[in-house]
């Protein structure tokens, strides 16, 4: 399944990513495949994700979330 | 002297390390060509060298995804760029080192020599992290030095670690080339005559976005890689772990840290970052902020008004009643109170952004509203701009300076001038009076209350509806995405807030004021003079008539002001422009208040009270307009009935008549093609609608 699937609370291992642009640019922030990831909460209308892992947290997208392959 | 680059992630405390080591000795200007702020500053070595500090975006990677990576890319490939640093001086924060460090390795690899410096020790002692200095920099290969900015520990030490880098021995390569790139760089060698093999894999992937390289050069390029395939982003993806997988055995050697998620961030984002709440607290936030640029700011407003009000007189009267005495007080002091006039709404507005910003609130903004403002091809941070504009559309658009997205960040530029400022309200109030009467309706509402306010939804809508338009013809640089770091909250450092503001204020004061002032000087000149003795003549015959009706000396002076305004260049060019203006139901004079109030759109209420002076200068907006209404035209009819009244009144929400405006757009676009651009979008809007208003009811 894929970030945008989950739901607000839930927990994850990220698996991998199915654009590399958006692999590239996670990673390098430090977002890494193996890292655990939360989805913390939603922005209005379910648009953008606050999500956290270990002690970093991003906000992205919707269409970024559905590029990251999690496993629970 | 030395060129260094400070480089680093966000989030790495970068500029509280560039303000502190540089101090008052910088300065900040643009990369050419492009909106991206660049901040230099001088930097005192021992034995009296000195070196010149480049702060460079704040960067993830070298891998030029977005505007902001691949003006650092180029600044550190090519040699012949003027900003090509002698060495690199590597900031991150000991709190988050474990993933700060990605971007370091790719700088060693590039051959420059570097120093590492672990900011934010002081935290990281709190957090119980303790770093093996000694043995990171054995493992990295390069000098490391552990400082916090904020307290100034250990800070005094980068001077002489930066004073011994010429005898620094060079770092091995952080990570080896894979046999793919190796085979790569041996084919781009001949063509690109680079020796560092990891700068020239990264030209062969990057080469289209390199704007250093010339058409010829990529052509040659694209020819060479043709002879091997190159699977250009998963080879990325492959590289990053490689990098990161070292990282990690040198980490797991030198750092011990427990990873604790921040408490308090987590506490305070359930509400700062709650989906509604969230932007209630932002709303109000803001309404604070509109507030304080809306009064706060008025009052130091006054005084610089008076202050440069009572200078002019004081020239005046020392000096002789020639025309350079005009020139210096209605021409250049006028010019410079336009200017000055700005410095307390540019100072409060920057003041709450630099805050937020340093606090770490702007990125969870970006966070609420980045879905419902991408549809208008905004961003989240387009809403500051959007409504300080209501006070004034200069800070407002030097505001926009947050926004990463060059396409975001233009459309907010090109939108916030339609949103009503505080400078149309003098020219409101004078014209609604001629549209509505000051009665109630349902019983609680002020009709003329009503209209002033059709008139800011009327900016409002213009603003986003244009917002529409544009995000179709304007194309991104870049590929648009939010993927943003949201930093724990943190008390802001005085330091850098205090450099924020005077680095605003300075590149508008220096930059916008240029033209601000020249405007200035040329619609002086434009009132002031008229072809040959047009204007002598004319205050002649004025002073004939105001003798034989009788006229008291104040009258006399204001029939003759009215004369000569009359014959001058503006003048000439208000009758000029009656033809185009008059299908908008506007005659001669209104056309000579459109040129006046160029300078700023509250002159338009002097102008008119000149052209229609037969009674007092100092008069209140009531008067004017009872003066006004008393206008008959040809045919004995009142000459200002409400729609064309109303016709004015909208043309001057929709128009662009504010010289500040285009010099302040001129400079964050870094070209004049956009205030040209936006000129004339606006006043055709502006002449379209205040046409057809007068066209159905005139």
């Amino acid at each position: 399944m894929n970030l945008s699937q989950f739901k607000v609370g839930q927990q994850g291992i990220i698996r991998g990513y199915d654009d590399p642009l958006i692999a590239g640019r996670l990673m390098t922030m430090g977002l890494l495949p193996g890292k655990e990831v939360q989805l913390v909460r939603k922005s209005i209308m379910g648009e953008c994700f606050y999500i956290q892992s270990e002690t970093m947290v991003l906000a992205i997208r919707r269409r970024e979330g559905e590029k990251i392959q999690i496993e629970e | 002297m030395k060129k260094i680059a400070l480089v680093g992630n966000p989030n790495s405390g970068k500029s509280t390390v560039f303000n502190h080591l540089t101090g008052l000795n910088n300065k900040v200007g643009n990369f050419p060509g492009v909106t991206v702020e660049k901040q230099t500053g001088i930097f005192a070595l021992p034995n009296d060298e000195t070196a010149e500090i480049l702060d460079l975006p704040g960067l993830y990677s070298l891998y030029p995804n977005t505007e902001d990576e691949r003006i650092a890319l180029e600044v550190l490939l090519d040699q012949q760029n003027p900003d090509f640093p002698d060495a690199v001086m590597y900031v991150a924060s000991a709190t988050q080192l474990d993933r700060q460090l990605l971007l370091l390795t790719q700088i060693i690899d590039f051959g420059f020599p570097t120093i590492l410096v672990i900011n934010m020790i002081d935290e990281a002692k709190e957090k119980n992290i303790s770093i093996d200095f000694t043995r990171l920099s054995t493992q990295l290969g390069i000098p490391v030095l552990g400082v916090s900015a904020r307290t100034g520990e250990n800070m005094e030490q980068i001077a002489s670690l930066l004073y011994q880098i010429p005898v620094q021995k060079l770092a091995a390569p952080f990570r080896y080339l894979s046999e793919n790139d190796l085979s790569i760089v041996e084919i781009m060698k001949p063509v690109m005559g680079i020796e560092n093999p990891y700068r020239t894999s990264l030209i062969a992937h990057h080469f289209e976005k390199l704007t250093f390289l010339s058409a010829e050069k990529k052509q040659e390029i694209d020819e060479a890689l043709k002879q091997t395939p190159l699977k250009k982003l998963d080879l990325q993806v492959k590289e990053i772990m490689g990098r990161y997988d070292k990282l990690g055995l040198i980490f797991q050697s030198a750092v011990t840290q427990k990873r604790e998620k921040n408490a308090l961030s987590q506490k305070i984002d359930r509400w700062l970052t709650h989906p509604w709440i969230g932007i209630l607290i932002y709303l109000a936030i803001m309404l604070l902020v509109f507030q304080s640029l809306y009064s706060w700011a008025s009052y130091p407003m006054d005084w610089i008004d008076q202050g440069i009000g009572a200078c002019s007189d004081l020239l005046k009267n020392v000096m002789p009643d020639v025309w350079y005495t005009h020139l210096l007080t209605d021409g250049v002091l006028a010019g410079f109170a336009g200017i000055l006039v700005f410095v307390p709404q540019i100072v409060l507005l920057f003041l709450f952004i630099s805050l937020l910003e340093e606090v770490g609130y702007m990125a969870r903004v970006a966070f609420l509203f980045d879905g419902l403002l991408r549809r208008f091809g905004l961003n989240g941070r387009s809403l500051v701009g959007l409504i300080s504009g209501g006070a004034c559309a200069i800070p407002a658009i030097m505001s926009t300076r947050t926004i990463n997205n060059s396409k975001e960040r233009l459309i907010t530029i090109l939108v916030i001038p339609f949103i009503s400022c505080s400078a149309r309200i003098p020219v409101y109030t004078i014209l609604v009076g001629f549209v509505v009467p000051s009665v109630t309706v349902w019983g609680f509402l002020n009709a003329q209350g009503l209209v002033f306010m059709g008139l800011f939804f009327l900016g409002i809508f213009a603003a986003l509806g244009t917002a529409l338009i544009l995000k179709f013809f304007i194309k991104a640089k870049e590929e648009s995405f939010l993927m943003l770091e949201l930093p724990p909250y943190r008390i802001p450092h005085w330091r850098n807030v205090m450099m924020n503001l005077k680095n605003q204020l300075g590149a508008f004061i220096f930059n916008a004021g240029k033209i601000i002032l020249f405007i200035s000087i040329f619609l002086w000149f434009l009132v002031s003079f008229g072809p040959g003795d047009s204007m002598e003549l004319a205050e002649i015959k004025a002073r004939n008539e105001a003798q034989i009706s009788q006229l008291d000396s104040k009258n006399t002076e204001n029939a003759i002001a009215a004369a000569r305004i009359e014959a001058s260049y503006a003048g000439i060019m208000g009758k000029k422009i009656e033809p185009l203006i008059s299908p908008m139901g506007f005659d001669w004079r209104i056309g000579i208040a459109l040129i006046t109030s160029f300078a700023a759109r509250e002159v338009f209420v002097s102008t008119m009270s000149t052209l229609y002076s037969s009674g007092n200068q100092d008069e209140d907006t009531e008067t004017l307009r009872q003066r006004m209404a008393s206008q008959k035209d040809a045919n004995g009819i009142p000459f200002f009935t409400w729609p064309r009244a109303l016709s004015l009144v909208v043309f001057y929400v929709l128009a662009l008549q504010c010289m500040s405006t285009l010099a302040v757009v001129k400079r964050e676009t870094n070209s004049w093609k956009w205030p040209i651009l936006q000129f004339f979008y606006m006043g055709a809007m502006a002449y379209l609608l205040s046409w057809f208003i007068y066209a159905i009811w005139g």
